[in-house]
């Protein structure tokens, strides 16, 4: 396996509080905390977890919509958390966003036309013309009509909308699509739709997504590797059908238990998670999930478990279903066997 | 709770249409009124070197008369044409109360904007636009206007100056919050470089609250330029404008009261055309607030 396309190592966000000056510590919200991966070209990597875990916030550091307090975030092989603005901007192209809410992530001034070009309107000058089949090419791209180009983002509907921020994405080629809860705020049958172009594009451009979402079904549906997120940490990056098949951290085994089936028949079982998540400023010690989790040991009320790899390429970190001695990976490295067995 | 606040917040102005202009009228009949006024009086201070008269011939024995078919508003102690010098005074009143406008949202959007993107800049600016906000603008005026002489440009200026603060503080409130609207980011992700995000994406969120502060800002103007010249420290004696009308005929109020009404009606009847369109646009632009009522 050549360089991947995305390599995250260990990406951490701190937010500080803000505080009186006179406080010395400072309380930080730790929203990202040791986060690793990578994403080859045209993979779908889902990050799924529960309101508050730091997905965004991944998401806005990938963008540099945030400044990482440390580690790298590195795009064939070059460092974007490290780059100047000028520089940063030509990086920017190769990534792009797909933001959650269709309604505020589209300037309710410009028409269509000018928001879906614009992208590409900041990197060279085109021509009235040039620009009007930009707009018309990438409207057929994500199934929307030319003749929209001249609506306004109040005179077209949610599922609409988000195809525009869709379209905007693709205006500059990006190799990485990043979509932050793209579908979330869309009813059923339109998330449907829009998954489907999502997959098409990526099928027809081979651009890698980065899916970020709470939705298991979706999560289910379009995946080929899932990154479990849990106050700020990855707890589980497996593969998708062996994610669901069979969850290994108690967390995503209580998550996939939660998710509703849709079928009245069957019987949920009763969801094994009790309490509500910690808070990320003062998060638990050891593993943050400890307060919760079924199967907690003294140990993990002391050491922070590292990300261990698993005979069918998976990483975990728990003390108890991983425990360290059973591999030679490290946390340093959590990528290396996972993305070989990829593909 | 998108779908409660995005039409409120997002409804741009529809296209310009002809058909749509008595469902305006009807709907917004403050902006109609207060912007008709102060059109009649725009156009009556153009054009008043067509018909208005002399304003500054004095005739000492014509003092005081009261009106004829010669002289609508009579005449002042010193003999001049009362209508006349009521109608020029009116190009003064306008240039001061529009000019001083101007100046004061043009600057208060400058640093407004830079303040609201940038941290340095803010802490500088707003402190100084603290120490702009304790100073009582009659003071700052009589100052400024004792260094330099009276002059209409010194008196823009120094009815500007003290309502920067205002306007600066409204545009970068105003900042503050677009700048955290996800379409800003998309464009920051899309490759945007910082000028053409706050032209593009910031500045025009500020337009409507600062057209009506504006429009504020005139009115004010227009009462402090009258209130400064019957000090005697504004527009300079010679030239005719409401405030030195009414400080020079106080004292005949009781012998030719049409040479203290003529200004003083005048000077009510611009600000509250000012004023009535300066809310005719906060509800415009604001489409709760006219609700709520």
């Amino acid at each position: 396996m050549n360089t991947p396309l995305l390599n995250v190592d260990r990406l951490t966000k701190h937010f500080p509080l803000s505080a009186g000056i006179l406080n010395r510590e400072i309380p930080v919200v730790r929203a990202v905390e040791d986060v690793s991966f990578s994403v080859s070209a045209g993979e779908t990597l889902c990050i799924v977890g529960e309101s508050g875990c730091g997905k965004s916030t991944v998401a806005r550091l990938l963008m540099r919509l945030a400044e990482p307090t440390s580690g790298r975030v590195l795009i064939e092989g070059t460092d974007i958390a490290g780059l100047r603005k000028g520089s940063l901007r030509t990086w920017r192209r190769r990534m792009q966003m797909v933001f959650q809410d269709p309604y505020s992530s589209l300037n309710p001034r410009l028409t269509a036309e000018k928001i879906i070009t614009e992208p590409v309107e900041n990197f060279e000058r085109l021509s009235r013309r040039q620009r009007k089949a930009l707009a018309a090419d990438l409207l057929r791209k994500v199934g929307m009509s030319p003749q929209m180009m001249d609506r306004l983002p109040s005179e077209l509907s949610g599922g609409q909308r988000q195809r525009l921020g869709i379209a905007r994405a693709l205006a500059l080629q990006p190799s990485l699509l990043i979509a932050d809860e793209a579908v979330s705020a869309l009813d059923v049958s339109v998330q449907a739709q829009i998954l489907n172009l999502l997959l098409d594009l990526q099928k027809q451009m081979g651009i890698a997504l980065i899916f970020i979402s709470h939705d298991l079904g979706v999560v289910e549906h379009i995946g080929h590797r899932v990154a479990v997120m849990y106050l700020g940490r990855i707890v589980e990056l497996a593969h998708c059908e062996a994610l669901f098949a069979k969850p290994v951290h108690p967390y995503t085994e209580a998550l996939i238990a939660a998710a509703p089936i849709p079928d009245p028949t069957r019987v949920r079982l009763e969801a094994p998670v009790e309490g509500e998540v910690p808070s990320p400023i003062n998060p638990p010690k050891g593993c943050a999930f400890h307060p919760r989790c079924p199967l907690a040991v003294e140990r993990c009320r002391i050491d922070v478990p590292p990300l261990v790899a698993m005979a069918d390429g998976r990483v975990v970190a728990c003390h108890v279903r991983a425990p360290a001695t059973e591999a030679l990976a490290t946390t340093r490295t959590p990528e290396g066997t996972a993305a070989q067995t990829h593909g | 709770m998108t779908l409660l606040s995005a039409p409120v917040e997002a409804a741009p102005i529809g296209r310009l249409q002809l058909s749509n202009v008595p469902r305006f009228a009807k709907r917004h009949p403050l902006v109609l009124l207060g912007g008709g006024l102060l059109t009649v009086l725009i156009a009556l201070a153009l054009a008043a070197p067509l018909y208005a008269g002399d304003a500054v011939n004095m005739d000492p024995f014509k003092r005081l008369l009261p009106p004829s078919a010669d002289m609508w508003f009579g005449s002042d102690n010193l003999g001049r044409d009362v209508f006349a010098r009521t109608i020029f005074g009116t190009r003064i009143s306008l240039m001061v109360g529009l000019l001083s406008a101007t100046c004061a949202a043009v600057g208060g959007l400058l640093i407004g904007i830079l303040a609201g993107y940038s941290r340095a800049f803010d802490g500088v600016a707003m402190r100084v636009m603290d120490g702009l906000m304790s100073i009582p603008t009659i003071l700052l005026a009589i100052a400024l206007i004792s260094l330099t002489g009276p002059g209409i440009g010194i008196l823009i200026v120094a009815i500007a100056i003290p309502e920067l603060p205002g306007v600066a503080r409204l545009v970068r409130s105003v900042v503050l919050t677009v700048r955290e609207r996800p379409y800003v980011e998309a464009a920051v992700c899309g490759g945007a470089r910082l000028p053409k995000v706050l032209w593009r994406h910031i500045l025009p969120s500020t337009i409507p609250p600062l057209m009506v502060q504006a429009a504020n800002v005139c009115a004010s103007a227009i009462l402090t330029e009258a209130g400064l010249s019957f000090l005697g420290v504004g527009v300079p004696p010679e030239i005719p404008s409401w405030g030195n009308m009414i400080a020079s005929s106080r004292l005949y109020l009781a012998i030719a009261p049409m040479t203290i009404f003529a200004p003083g009606i005048c000077l009510a009847v611009t600000v509250l055309a000012v004023n009535l369109l300066g809310d005719g646009l906060r509800d415009l632009f604001d489409p709760r607030a006219k609700r709520r009522r």
